[in-house]
């Protein structure tokens, strides 16, 4: 294959040692020209020194490994071609994730290549942080350690992780333990922690299973399953499979003060005032009244006297409590007594399947304490790896100033981030992908983590590292029989050889290392008196959580899947607020609260009470790299930082809010409208609709014209169908479009089909597309026009319509009028939300393609709708004909590393994928349906042998059926989209395009699209249906 | 199925194409030194006429990287492909190992080269230079030939395992003592293959040899020719 790897010969690889390079290079070329003409370049082939075993040039191999971006530890099969991991994929194996992954997962791989990563070992000089070695920086820590040691200060020391499951919290405290240091805080500033103490105390299991198949009802007291609370993956992919039963699927009530990305997938929404949660679940358990929960509520009694009757008449139900305020706690323990009462433990929730996710975890109530001790001189040495504390905390919590009064401070995190630019010495660790290492997700099984390359910088495994410091110690030296890390491992699970034999899977029976559960710091809920009309919801991200995703470009060019908001920070309130305080979208607006300030633009949300207001948090780092920089920094608002269980509190600061100066920004969104306008894009149909037969959608009929009636399957079974239907029919030469061409090309008929009552909207499928088509992100801010610089700015490209996603997650809200226009009803708060997965439809009858002067898009006979790159002259006109608007033009040469809007700084291109073209700047791309995929299983069938000859000479590819898919259908944690052969019954996606909720997007058209969608189902409440 | 560790590299079919392994009869000059007739062979590749299909303006005169037919740059090493092929009868693939297996054809690894040459040739000039590079831990930084440009799949495997030889698109490397480029690998010179059909008599005798009867009686090998088999 041509790879790209754009190093040069000559020219400087800033900070990539050509050595390493080489080593991970193979023998693909080392050019000097990323794309276009290059005329005159001199380009090298570099061979390998010594051939790794097991690889083959151009040819991939897969690894097993652990994912380490959150907690919950799912599996990932990490694809690797010469040497270098270009896409992480869900391990269908693995217990957690099944095979999917999210977005987060994804692009771990820009962790691993993220240009702004510590290259070398770093140590501080004076007010610089200056690069150094590994002796010395080993031999800097050693002292210190040893200086502790001997003056019996270690007691003091604070060692601060990023919270992680497995072996190396044990192994870090045993490390630690021989200096005499406490036993380290394991620190996850998402993680639920009252809801994790309840869940313990009421269940015996912090984190029960949620089998939502089991469940005819279920009730999320903002409990945001599908967005960030918990584990993300595993709740969307039984929640996509209880709702994709669609007959007997549960129907799903939100309520919360803000509809976030679960709620917006509920069929009722009730919006409780924040704080009024704990009021309507003592009405269900019979403790208070519906219309005392009601007042406390805000909202109509009617349905809170729904909701009581839903719960005590439904066979089975899942009760989730969620809630980032100061009761959370509180809560959690009254609907899980309540789930007790309903008889749902064990049906619904299952502690016994329980997942150890988030085992030994420490909240901000610890981090708190550490803050007040370093502030009192209290600590003489902090340690801290990939945690974040100073940003990742309450400004009142003072972390970052506390930290200028220990004496010393090390990090071993591999990127910048506000914490590591004040520590005095930074030992790199490896990322995760160039880790050993092991999680036990759920009791009794161990998930391996391998490393999936050789290091990209010169880091190391921080266990190493230890281990290289305990052993200089002759006191701990015996204690350690085991050479590095890895052998620490494969101790654990009875020695090499096992080991050995369970990397290909990277799943073995046994336990991790148990750990000593940390000590609790009492809370500090303050109940003091905080002023302001509205309540301040903080939430974290779906796409960059925390704020730990936040250097990632690709998840900061990930639109959130609720506002559709990227690379800004907005200020989210209900229409009738707008009104009141007098803007309109974009018009900036400063939100004051007992902390701090923070000035962003308004964004009307109609899924937000009006006496609420919401920021995302996640974004505006100051030290964090370069692309984290967009946006403002949400956590600067918390006041009351901490739910009496010693959580972070989230969502109970009081906040005022008015009108900037009157100003105005650009909203940086993808969203053209947010509604459909009656264009039946993303359609529904109520379930007992459905179950009565009756059409979800009717059918126009033009008199004179072919009717557009929609056809079980698809209208066009082969492209030749649709070729001869439509095009010359007493055509002498069909060619290849022929179906007894001697090719056989035109005996597949590629499609795909998505079941909207699965998509959640969650968005994986998106970053997927740009994982593997090698999809530039455009919103950095030198990424906009050079010549215009009062447009440039984050986003600035994507305020322009310019982004590149090649598959979008639209987000339609079903009402009458527009957003800006929706007043508040108590009584009748509720909206349906409705999103649809956007992509090239590979149209049989493609409107881009007759309008093309250059043939440069045209209709290949398996019926795809091809882009041929170098034909391409960028007339624009295929994107200017296309009714669906999933065309996409370079403006920029973004695949240029000459220019200023590169999107791939080095190493990021290192991810690029070798099988797709780097597109050039004047040309037009689009989905492809990941031909290469295509292209790749029929090599793959013809190298063994699969391919043949049928007896009427006409050739047969020889694919199994389902034996590959697109990028976006293999990570979806719903499995909503199913890609195949339609033309062959044996493929699943032939059986789905007959499903009754078949339907095409602009049917209407004649496009004879091959995306079908499945219509989304909605369940009514019961009463509705029977009065319907 | 989790492949882990293990390639999902497949068990091919033995390279089926002709190497100078079968040619014990044709005498080929030994030794890195260009000959006379050689230059003067290489040179007329150069000036040679394009055939009827280049009909897509420059670029059948210039390949990708600016050198066209008969493009031959000196390399770090001057490594002869005839004492190999022809002397020693190597096949291609002892070197070039993935080209029945993967797109990429594989370049051998200096220990290849090694593995043999830390006896053979030992004192020899260019087997010094190629110790300096092995001892020095660096790969040798061979000047690329061929390239098709990024928009280009050209996948080897399928083209080596449906017979199609090394010498029908490279040329006679195993007589060139410094490899030069002897077809234009433009889009013209590609489809007359996929539109035409190979046939393998021509491969053969493109190999320098004359094709046998069975050869002969083969059919011209098809192949598809829209525009996707090649460009995504």
């Amino acid at each position: 294959m041509t790879v790209d790897t754009s190093v040069s010969e000559t020219g400087s690889s800033a900070g990539v040692k050509r050595r390493d390079f080489l080593k991970v290079l193979g023998v693909s070329g080392a050019a000097t020209a990323a794309v276009g003409c290059s005329s005159g370049d001199v380009e090298q082939l570099i061979p390998y020194l010594v051939s790794p075993d097991q690889t083959v040039p151009g040819v991939s191999n897969y690894y097993a490994t652990t994912c380490r971006e959150c907690a919950a530890g799912g599996g990932l099969l990490v694809e690797v071609r010469d040497g270098r991991a270009i896409k992480a994929e869900g391990n269908p194996e693995h217990p957690v994730n099944r095979g999917a992954l999210c977005a987060r997962g994804q692009s771990s791989l820009q962790g691993l290549y993220n240009p702004d990563r510590y290259r070398q070992p770093m140590k501080r000089e004076g007010d610089a942080l200056v690069a150094t070695t590994w002796d010395d920086a080993l031999q800097i820590l050693s002292a210190k350690l040893g200086e502790v040691k001997s003056r019996g200060q270690g007691s003091r020391v604070a060692f601060v992780n990023q919270h992680e499951q497995g072996s190396f919290p044990a192994f870090l405290d045993g490390v630690l333990a021989g200096f005499g240091i406490a036993p380290h805080l394991s620190y996850d500033a998402e993680a639920p922690v009252a809801v994790l103490q309840a869940n313990q105390a009421a269940y015996g299991a912090a984190w029960p299973a949620i089998d939502f198949s089991a469940a005819s009802l279920i009730v999320s007291f903002g409990a945001d399953f599908l967005d960030g609370w918990g584990l993300p993956v595993p709740q969307q992919l039984a929640f996509a499979e209880a709702r994709g039963k669609v007959e007997g699927a549960p129907r799903f009530i939100y309520v919360g003060a803000r509809r976030s990305l679960t709620g917006l997938n509920a069929d009722q929404w009730i919006p409780a005032k924040p704080g009024s949660e704990l009021a309507i679940v003592n009405a269900i358990a019979g403790k208070g009244s519906a219309a005392a929960a009601a007042e406390a509520a805000g909202v109509g009694v009617a349905l809170i006297e729904g909701l009581v009757a839903e719960v005590r008449k439904a066979r089975a139900s899942a009760l989730l409590a969620g809630g980032f305020g100061q009761d959370a706690g509180e809560l959690a323990t009254a609907v899980a007594e309540l789930n007790k009462a309903r008889g749902n433990v064990g049906k619904t929730i299952k502690p016994a399947d329980g997942y150890l996710a988030f085992e030994g975890v420490a909240g901000h109530a610890e981090m708190r304490a550490l803050a007040d001790r370093m502030n009192a001189g209290e600590v003489p040495m902090l340690l801290v790896r990939h945690a974040n504390p100073a940003y990742t905390t309450a400004p009142g919590v003072g972390f970052a100033a506390a930290m200028a009064k220990v004496p010393f401070k090390v990090s071993f995190s591999s990127v910048p981030d506000e914490t590591t630019s004040l520590c005095d010495l930074i030992l790199p660790d490896h990322h995760g992908l160039e880790s050993w290492g092991d999680a036990e997700p759920v009791k009794g099984r161990l998930s391996l983590q391998q490393p999936t390359m050789d290091p990209v910088f010169d880091s190391r495994q921080t266990a190493d590292v230890l281990l290289a410091v305990a052993k200089a110690d002759p006191s701990l030296a015996s204690k350690y029989g085991f050479a590095d890390y890895r052998g620490y491992i494969a101790s654990r699970i009875g020695g090499n050889q096992n080991l050995k034999n369970a990397l290909p899977t990277a799943l073995v029976s046994g336990s991790a290392a148990s750990r000593t559960a940390p000590a609790r710091t009492a809370s500090r809920a303050t109940a003091k008196e905080q002023r302001g009309e509205y309540t301040l919801i903080t939430y974290l991200s779906p796409t960059l959580g925390d704020g730990r995703g936040a250097n990632k470009p690709w998840l900061q060019e990930l639109p959130d899947p609720v506002t559709k908001i990227l690379w800004q920070t907005v200020v989210e309130m209900h229409p009738e607020t707008a009104k009141k305080i007098g803007v309109a979208d974009g018009e900036l607006v400063t939100v004051t609260t007992a902390a701090g300030s923070l000035t962003a633009p308004a964004l009307v949300y109609i899924g937000l009470r009006p006496d609420t207001l919401a920021v995302a948090l996640g974004r505006g780092h100051t030290a964090a790299g370069r692309y984290a920089e967009a946006g403002e920094n949400a956590w600067q608002l918390l006041a009351a930082a901490e739910d009496r269980a010693g959580g972070a509190a989230l969502g109970a600061t009081k906040a005022t809010v008015a009108k900037a100066d009157g100003k105005k920004q650009r909203i940086v969104t993808t969203e053209g409208s947010g509604r459909q306008h009656g264009r039946g894009i993303a359609q529904a149909i109520a379930l007992p609709a459905l179950l009565a037969g009756e059409e979800g959608h009717g059918h126009h009929v033009f008199e004179g014209q072919a009717s557009t009636e929609f056809l079980p399957g698809l209208r066009s079974p082969t492209a030749n169908d649709a070729q001869g239907e439509f095009g010359v029919p007493n055509s002498k030469d069909k060619g290849q479009y022929d179906p007894e061409h001697w090719s056989g090309a035109a005996k597949r008929r590629w499609a795909m089909t998505i079941d909207l009552a699965k998509c959640t909207g969650c968005s994986a499928c998106v970053t997927a597309c740009y994982a593997e088509n090698n999809i530039p992100t455009v919103g950095a801010s030198w990424q906009g026009p050079v010549l215009l610089p009062d447009r440039t700015g984050f986003g600035a490209n994507i305020t322009r319509g310019r982004e590149m996603a090649w598959i979008r997650l639209e987000r339609y809200w079903e009402i009458d009028r527009e957003p800006k226009d929706v007043v508040f009803d108590p009584e009748h708060p509720d909206f349906e939300t409705r999103f649809i997965p956007m992509m090239c439809q590979h149209c049989g009858n493609a409107p881009c393609e007759p309008v093309c002067p250059v043939y440069a898009t045209y209709h290949a006979p398996n019926g795809l709708n091809v882009q041929v790159y170098n034909r391409c002259v960028g007339t624009r006109y295929c994107s200017n004909n296309c009714p669906y608007k999933v065309r996409y033009y370079n403006w920029f040469g973004y695949g240029d590393p000459s220019r200023t809007q590169y999107a791939f700084p080095e190493p990021l291109h290192w991810q690029l994928n070798p099988d797709v073209t780097v597109r050039q700047k004047g040309i037009m791309e689009k989905c492809t349906f990941c031909v290469q995929r295509i292209k790749e299983a029929e090599n793959r069938a013809a190298l063994e042998q699969r391919a043949s000859v049928g007896e009427d000479g006409v050739r047969i590819d020889g694919l199994r059926p389902d034996e590959f898919t697109t990028a976006c259908a293999q990570a979806c944690p719903s499995r909503a989209i199913v890609f195949g052969d339609a033309a062959d019954d044996q493929w699943a996606v032939a059986q789905w395009i007959k499903d009754r909720r078949a339907y095409h997007v602009f049917e209407e058209l004649n496009t004879y699209t091959a995306v079908v969608y499945l219509q989304k189902v909605n369940h009514p409440a019961p009463t509705a249906s029977a009065t319907a | 199925m989790i492949p882990g560790m293990v390639a999902i590299a497949l068990v091919a079919t033995m390279l089926s194409a002709y190497a100078g392994s079968q040619s014990a009869e044709t005498p080929a000059p030994a030794g890195a030194e260009e000959t006379a007739t050689q230059q003067a062979n290489r040179e007329a590749f150069g000036k040679a006429k394009p055939g009827p299909w280049a009909y897509s303006g420059a670029s059948g005169y210039t390949n990708y990287l600016g050198g066209g037919i008969g493009y031959s740059p000196e390399q770090p090493v001057k490594f002869p492909h005839p004492v190999h092929v022809n002397s020693l009868k190597m096949n291609c693939a002892f070197c070039h190992n993935a080209a029945n297996q993967s797109p990429d054809p594989g370049l051998p690894a200096v220990a290849t080269c090694m593995g043999c040459h830390t006896i053979v040739g030992a004192g020899r000039p260019e087997i010094v230079k190629l110790t300096e590079y092995w001892n020095n831990k660096q790969p040798v930084p061979w000047v690329r030939i061929h390239k098709v440009p990024e928009y280009v799949h050209f996948p080897h495997m399928r083209h080596v395992n449906a017979g199609v030889t090394c010498q029908t698109c490279h040329g006679q490397v195993n007589n060139m003592p410094q490899v030069f480029m002897a077809q234009s690998l433009n889009m013209g010179w590609c489809v007359q293959c996929h539109v035409n059909g190979y046939d393998p008599a021509e491969g053969v005798r493109a190999a320098g040899y004359e094709p046998d009867s069975a050869t002969l009686a083969l059919p011209k090998k098809k192949a598809t020719y829209d525009c996707a088999t090649c460009h995504y």
